[in-house]
């Protein structure tokens, strides 16, 4: 690959990294402005919006275009004074970063499926019933098989092309049918979202723009929103349930806090007595305040499209490219 | 305490204790032989006793026959399969392709009592 085709590609690379990260940052904020009354399945929708724009490739000028605001993107990456072996050393770095990544989300996905191949049918029959009741309600055609093993401690789904759901040991023993019915509400949620699909979107997004970290924080508020979002779905269905959902989720934590496992990833708090994670106090604040009829749609909409006209959108520049032109004929 | 490791045979036999504990000799060769015709009692017979030495197993006798129970938990032996280094820097990535009720976290009691209080704090709002 020649020098030249390495560095227009890594700019345009470069450039849609950094208009994602600027995205990203002004939802940062929205959010923050925004507080409760954007609800969690549309801040995922603001996500995914910078992850759009990450792969955006279409140039729209417009005049209500955010990047109006910021100094030209692409000129000030052309400026950088980096010769074509430059380019060739920053593609090495970004290959193998990248690489390293790839092969570690599939290693970690082979690893996963490797971990649960004895895992067993869920032998009993009130359990099966009630997870197809709730497979039903949520309108999922296909049937999901729910599995045992002993590698996971709260229940999970894993597969995006005939996905499972694993279980715990004793889950069945340890929780009343209300408490599980939440749960697989819960699960269900996040396959009608598709979420195991949107998963491999992610890792293969932040492998190529590893080196961006407002796309490592966009995903990392992604999977917390899309954990509310879920929890929303559930609760919707079963108005009232606040507090047993609650309780379900602490008592999972307690279980987990005292014995290790491996499908899980693992947070030790090093600092004497630290509080709770933010993302999970957040989330349980969010299931205690649910309330079906603050489910409104209308801040939720005017925001997601608000930011993907000022979000997907280019810097109108065509009074600036003209003087440009002008200057260089000059010279 | 230093938790035993267990092979891939063994774990056979510790999961069928597990399940049934306390149990014969003569039961778990049974529960095996229905999943696996290929398994020689004999076979099973030294695996119980080398799971007896490495302390993963107990056994109590009652008349004549020997009832075996489980040392250990299920729990404490999953965590111990392989803690290599290539597991250390893979095994943060297992998680990421999956979609968890709650994703795995070993948590304090005082941070658990914090979101206990959280969602107290709400009820009855």
């Amino acid at each position: 690959m020649s020098p030249e085709t390495l560095r227009d590609l890594g700019l345009a690379l470069v450039a849609a990294s950094v208009h994602a990260g600027i995205l990203g940052i002004a939802i940062l904020l929205a959010r923050a402005l925004l507080g409760r009354h954007l609800g969690p399945e549309w801040r995922c929708l603001l996500w995914l919006l910078v992850i759009v724009r990450l792969s955006w490739p279409v140039h729209l000028p417009s005049p209500v275009s955010l990047f109006n605001l910021t100094g030209p993107i692409l000129p000030s990456l052309n400026a950088a004074p980096l010769s074509p072996a430059n380019w060739g050393q920053i593609a090495t770095i970004w290959a193998v970063g990248a690489a390293f990544l790839l092969i570690r989300t599939l290693f970690g996905h082979a690893s996963a499926w490797w971990m649960i191949r004895d895992a067993r049918p869920v032998n009993s029959w009130e359990t099966w019933w009630l997870w197809e009741q709730c497979r039903h309600e949520f309108g999922l055609p296909a049937p999901v098989a729910m599995l045992e093993t002993a590698r996971v401690q709260s229940p999970c789904l894993i597969g995006s092309i005939r996905p499972r759901l694993l279980v715990p040991p004793r889950f069945t023993e340890s929780f009343s049918a209300e408490e599980m019915r939440l749960v697989f509400l819960h699960e269900l949620a996040h396959l009608r979202r598709g979420d195991l699909l949107w998963n491999w979107l992610l890792e293969i997004v932040r492998a190529v723009h590893w080196f961006n970290p407002v796309v490592w924080i966009a995903c990392g508020k992604l999977r917390e929103d899309r954990e509310e979002a879920c929890d929303a779905d559930a609760l919707a269905s079963h108005p009232g349930s606040n507090q047993t959902y609650g309780r379900t989720l602490l008592k999972f934590l307690e279980i987990m806090s005292t014995a290790p496992s491996r499908l899980t990833s693992a947070f030790v708090g090093f600092n004497g007595e630290p509080d709770a994670p933010e993302s999970l106090v957040h989330r349980v604040r969010a299931i205690a305040r649910f309330r079906i009829q603050h489910r409104t749609w209308v801040v939720g909409v005017c925001t997601v499209l608000a930011f993907t006209l000022i979000g997907l959108t280019d810097a109108d520049r065509s009074q600036a490219s003209s003087g440009t032109a002008v200057m260089a004929s000059q010279n | 305490m230093s938790l035993p490791r267990i092979s891939e045979t063994e774990w056979e036999i510790m999961r069928i204790v597990w399940r049934r504990q306390p149990i014969t000799a003569a039961d778990i060769i049974t529960d095996l032989q229905s999943h696996d015709v290929s398994w020689h009692p004999v076979t099973a017979k030294t695996l119980l006793n080398r799971l007896v030495k490495k302390g993963a197993l107990g056994y109590e006798q009652q008349g004549r026959a020997y009832l075996y129970s489980a040392k250990v938990t299920e729990q404490d032996c999953v965590a111990l399969v392989s803690s290599s280094f290539l597991d250390r820097v893979f095994g943060g990535s297992v998680a990421t392709m999956l979609a968890h009720f709650v994703d795995g976290r070993k948590l304090s009691p005082k941070q658990v009592r914090d979101l206990k209080q959280v969602l107290e704090e709400e009820d009855g709002k």
